[in-house]
């Protein structure tokens, strides 16, 4: 009997997403009655030390590095699947997916509006490397160490193809991730990025309900869609794609020799591939009146921007509070449930007044911020209309630099390439 | 020799077999946790119906053992069943986490030995065209139809940000009230802090027994010797009750109780020590409460201060630190401006002070050290040569600061002992009493700066006996009540113009209404006498009189030890 191993990695991913409450944290409770037991002491773990931080970050160039030769030189589909898989396992299940260069741009962020956070020089480092790496080498980070992405290639079982004009409009989500991320970052309220992460609890083996959540939703949606989280939602990608654009090396397939065999597009998942183009001429537009309406989306987002601040404020913790207190302070006491933050609150005795009189500030900083979020919204919108204008004339499949994950998979499927290397001449020079 | 396509055969069948039993084993483990979790017991022991039954059968059994080891038979029972299927739950889990993630591999892995050509998906082809939606370029259109979302969806979540957060104050709410406390009884010893009332007609006679111009009267349920105030119909009181600290607020008008409200306080009271009032001390409440007409703010000895508002809801509570007084703080807070002012005097270096802070927050507004130890009287605050002074007793010495910054003005060194009286101000003199075992009374007169102990003392005299409380002036008589005595002095030369002698003790503060002393004692009774110094009447409380009376609006709002007495006519 032919057995389908497609359907029945999938069945199994479906039992553990049903399964998955057993990951789920518990706390019970002692005794209530004096016993021989003695309850464990609390303690700290201890910070992980400095020469292992050091190490990781070597292990991170290397594997870049790796990424890269494998993509760009040696051209080996199955060199950069081992890679990924070692960083699945090493920053993904060893490290448990922190501290990840996605994340970091929280901790820069927040280090350069509160003194007070203590940000790690190797942090700085692991959020630059990556994004200094893309200049020169494009997204080999992406390619062959990201463990995000490493399990999202690993559970594409069977793939649907995003339609090109979706997968551009579902890409504007990771800019705007990016920007919500910067502005919960700069007030000091959450890291949205971590707090929201689809892969870490699968890292850790554990998580709260909402984060499991999360990570099956997208463990579901990576057996269909090609990394649909580094594709739509991954912040860190929405910052590599610029400088992907401008990379000193891009990952080409066979720009000389190119067949227009389509073979490259079909084994793209990432709709990263491309096509052939030979545009009508069109009469360009009013160039002033293009800049008139750029102007005014950057205004109207600024506008719209601010109220959405205060909007948002409402998630930051101080205000979730002060709303609870008031709600406490001015109903009926008894009757409200309140929660353990805003319990520890009282027990300080702090007038509710200097708590509503900070919270002014923290929504006063999100109006703020909300004004550059929506400029930035606008901004990327604006960008993403000229990108949509660009009518570039294109006789074969290339790469797209900003979205090639250098995965290599294009180098498998493309009949030069086999032929090239079938014929001994299988470390192929980059054009 | 194998050759590269056979050995290639045998790793991609090699990795086909792992990948399906792998898989296999990741299914039967999924499916075993699930129906292993679904099954037996489901959640916390809490939730647990035959622990619950059990439970409650013990509260009202407590004595039965039979019932005590059954409780601890089932627990232990429910507790085991429960981690042995954690544990199951937590190995299972991992098993399927390590065949489910090999499968994965080893599918890949056969992915890399497989030799497949690629093709050329069905439907498909080349397009040399860009992508269009009746005849626009697609991508605009799609671009343009994400603006149009963004923007509505920016539109929307503005919209809701539009509206205010419950608390933020709307534009009309921002101006600040101002309210009258002309007619109050709004602190210690009234609103100017002097136990002095210049009008209003207060009875001089009453029966507590035949309820003789008795308003109300009412049982306290909590001890305290701190006395009452009253703004309006609001009466507040602060007591203590095992260890609870409580401030109420009674109807004015007839008594009854308005609310209690425990004060909630961040630090455990059973780990603060204060020598109770039976014991010698001054209790957990002996400061009085002050009220600005929307707040009220209480002092305990646990070095809390307290704000509640009117509806006895706690706005804000500060902690000065753990306590070092022997007998138990009684100095009460004071109103000045939009601040409280309190003096903290305290045993142990450097852990006096006085400290202002704002009374809508609690928030420091100003903290002065003091050069005293502990002490027990309350600062007044006086008017001088157009300028406001806070005038302070303490250990050695009267200082005077400046209210609004805390800043030292003057001193002088004229008291000894303990000192639990507080200055009052009459005749531009300043009156402070020590508490040796005879009192020294001297009048000050403000002013200078630095040590004017040798130029600012007018007059100086020695009473017969000791005083503990504050006494009252209205500019020309100063009344002292000490013990077994009470005196009418000329403020001006601190001459005795008449003395009363009575077997009795006096805590309670005097106060002076329209001419007329009141003077409650440690036996339980209220002395009225003439402004000549003639005994009016000797009114029976039923018990113990420590706190000073307030006069507000024809009544007399009295606390004995035991119970609140509104006397006046009806």
């Amino acid at each position: 009997m032919k057995v389908n191993y497609k359907r029945v990695l999938i069945g199994a991913i479906f039992l553990y997403l049903v399964a998955s409450p057993v990951f789920g944290e518990y706390k019970f409770p002692p005794p209530e009655f004096d016993t021989n037991y003695l309850v464990p002491v609390m303690r700290t773990v201890p910070a992980r030390a400095d020469w292992l931080v050091y190490l990781d970050i070597f292990i991170l160039i290397e594997v870049i590095l790796l990424s890269a030769w494998a993509s760009l030189k040696r051209r080996s589909r199955n060199i950069v699947m081992l890679i990924s898989m070692f960083s699945l396992l090493y920053f993904g299940f060893y490290k448990e997916g922190c501290i990840c260069p996605i994340g970091a741009v929280q901790d820069i962020v927040l280090s350069l509006t509160n003194p007070n956070y203590y940000l790690p020089f190797t942090a700085v480092l692991i959020f630059i490397i990556p994004l200094v790496a893309s200049l020169f080498i494009g997204r080999a980070y992406c390619g062959g160490a990201c463990p995000h992405g490493a399990l999202q290639d690993l559970l594409l079982l069977k793939e649907i193809k995003i339609p090109r004009w979706l997968d551009r409009s579902l890409s504007m989500l990771a800019y705007i991730y990016l920007g919500l991320a910067v502005l919960f970052a700069l007030t000091d309220s959450v890291f949205l990025i971590c707090k929201y992460d689809p892969f870490v609890p699968i890292f850790r083996l554990t998580g709260p309900f909402y984060m499991l959540l999360n990570g099956g939703f997208f463990v579901l949606l990576s057996l269909f869609i090609g990394r649909p989280y580094c594709r739509f939602l991954c912040p860190y990608g929405a910052l590599l794609k610029p400088l992907a654009l401008v990379s000193r090396e891009k990952v080409t397939i066979t720009p000389d020799k190119c067949i227009v065999c389509k073979l490259c597009e079909d084994s793209c998942p990432f709709g990263a591939i491309n096509k052939p183009d030979k545009p009508e001429r069109r009469k360009a537009k009013n160039r002033l009146v293009v800049l008139g309406l750029f102007i005014s989306g950057l205004i109207a987002g600024g506008v719209l921007g601010n109220y959405t601040g205060a909007l948002l404020a409402t998630y930051n913790r101080d205000v979730k509070l002060a709303v609870e207190i008031y709600a406490y302070s001015e109903g009926e006491p008894e009757k409200i449930i309140l929660s353990d933050y805003a319990k520890e609150y009282i027990r300080t005795g702090e007038s509710s007044l200097l708590l509503y009189e900070k919270v002014a500030g923290v929504k006063n900083k999100f109006k703020t911020g909300g004004i550059y979020l929506g400029v930035w919204i606008m901004f990327v919108m604006g960008l993403q209309f000229l990108y949509a204008a660009r009518k570039p004339k294109r006789d074969i499949y290339e790469p797209d630099s900003a979205r090639c994950m250098s995965c290599a998979r294009c180098f498998r499927d493309c009949p030069i390439e086999r032929q090239e290397k079938s014929t001994g001449d299988g470390s192929r020079k980059q054009e | 020799m194998m050759d590269q396509e056979n050995r290639n055969n045998i790793l991609r069948l090699f990795f086909k077999q792992v990948a399906v039993a792998a898989a296999i084993v990741a299914i039967l483990a999924a499916l075993t946790l699930t129906v292993y979790y679904l099954s037996g017991q489901q959640g916390n022991i809490q939730d647990s119906p035959v622990l619950t039954a059990l439970k409650a059968k013990l509260e009202k059994y407590p004595d039965n053992e039979k019932l005590l080891f059954e409780f601890r038979d089932q627990d232990l029972k429910e507790r085991t069943a429960f981690f042995r299927k954690s544990s199951f739950l937590d190995y299972g889990k991992n098993i399927f986490i390590v065949f489910f993630l090999l499968a994965l591999a080893a599918f890949r892995l056969k992915g890399v030995f497989t030799e497949r050509l690629p093709e050329v998906k069905k439907g498909s082809e080349t397009v040399y065209k860009t992508g269009e939606l009746a005849g626009a370029n697609i991508y605009m259109v799609s671009s343009g139809l994400t603006a149009v979302i963004i923007l509505g969806l920016l539109g929307t979540f503005a919209i809701w940000g539009f509206q205010k957060l419950p608390f933020e104050p709307a534009e009309t709410e921002i101006k600040e009230k101002v309210i009258d406390l002309s007619s109050a009884w709004n602190g210690f010893r009234g609103p100017a802090g002097t136990g002095l009332v210049k009008d209003g007609n207060y009875v001089k006679e009453w029966d507590i027994k035949t309820g003789k111009n008795i308003i109300w009267q009412i049982a306290l349920p909590v001890k305290s010797y701190s006395s009452p105030v009253v703004y309006k119909d609001n009466l507040f009181l602060t007591g203590s009750e095992a260890k609870v600290l409580k401030v109420s607020c009674y109807d004015a008008k007839n008594g009854s109780l308005k609310w209690s409200s425990s004060v909630m306080v961040p630090v455990k009271l059973d780990d603060v020590e204060i020598m109770s009032e039976d014991a010698g001390g001054a209790g957990y409440a002996a400061p009085t409460t002050v009220t600005d007409g929307e707040l009220v703010f209480a002092f305990f000895a646990t070095d809390h201060l307290v704000c509640f508002d009117y509806a006895g809801k706690q706005r804000w509570v500060k902690y000065f630190g753990k306590s070092e007084n022997t007998y138990g703080l009684s100095s009460s807070p004071l109103l000045w401006k939009k601040n409280i002012i309190l003096q903290l005097d305290r045993g142990g270096e450097g852990l006096s002070k006085l400290v202002s802070l704002d009374r809508k927050t609690g928030q420091i507004t100003w903290e002065t050290k003091r050069p005293v130890g502990a002490s027990w009287g309350t600062p007044a605050i006086i008017e001088y040569k157009g300028k406001n002074e806070l005038i302070t007793t303490g250990e050695e010495q009267v200082i005077s600061y400046d209210p609004d910054t805390g800043k030292e003005l003057w001193r002088v060194k004229c008291l000894t002992g303990e000192i639990s009286t507080s200055p009052v101000y009459g005749d531009g003199k300043i009156i402070a009493i020590d508490v040796g075992s005879v009192s020294t009374v001297s009048a000050i007169i403000p002013g200078g700066a630095g040590d004017v102990t040798k130029t600012n003392i007018v007059w100086s005299m020695q009473e017969e006996n000791q005083a503990i409380n504050t006494p009252v002036t209205d500019g020309k008589l100063l009344v002292v009540a000490m013990n077994s005595l009470v005196v009418g002095q000329d403020i001006k030369t601190g001459k005795v113009l008449w003395k009363i002698s009575l077997e009795d003790d006096f805590w309670a503060s005097p106060s002076l209404v329209n001419g007329t002393i009141y003077v409650p004692s440690q036996k339980g009774k209220v002395y009225i006498v003439s402004y000549e110094g003639k005994l009016l009447g000797t009114m029976d409380m039923d018990s113990k009189c420590s706190a000073s009376p307030a006069f507000v609006d024809g009544k007399i709002f009295i606390r004995s030890e035991k119970n609140l007495f509104c006397i006046g006519t009806r």
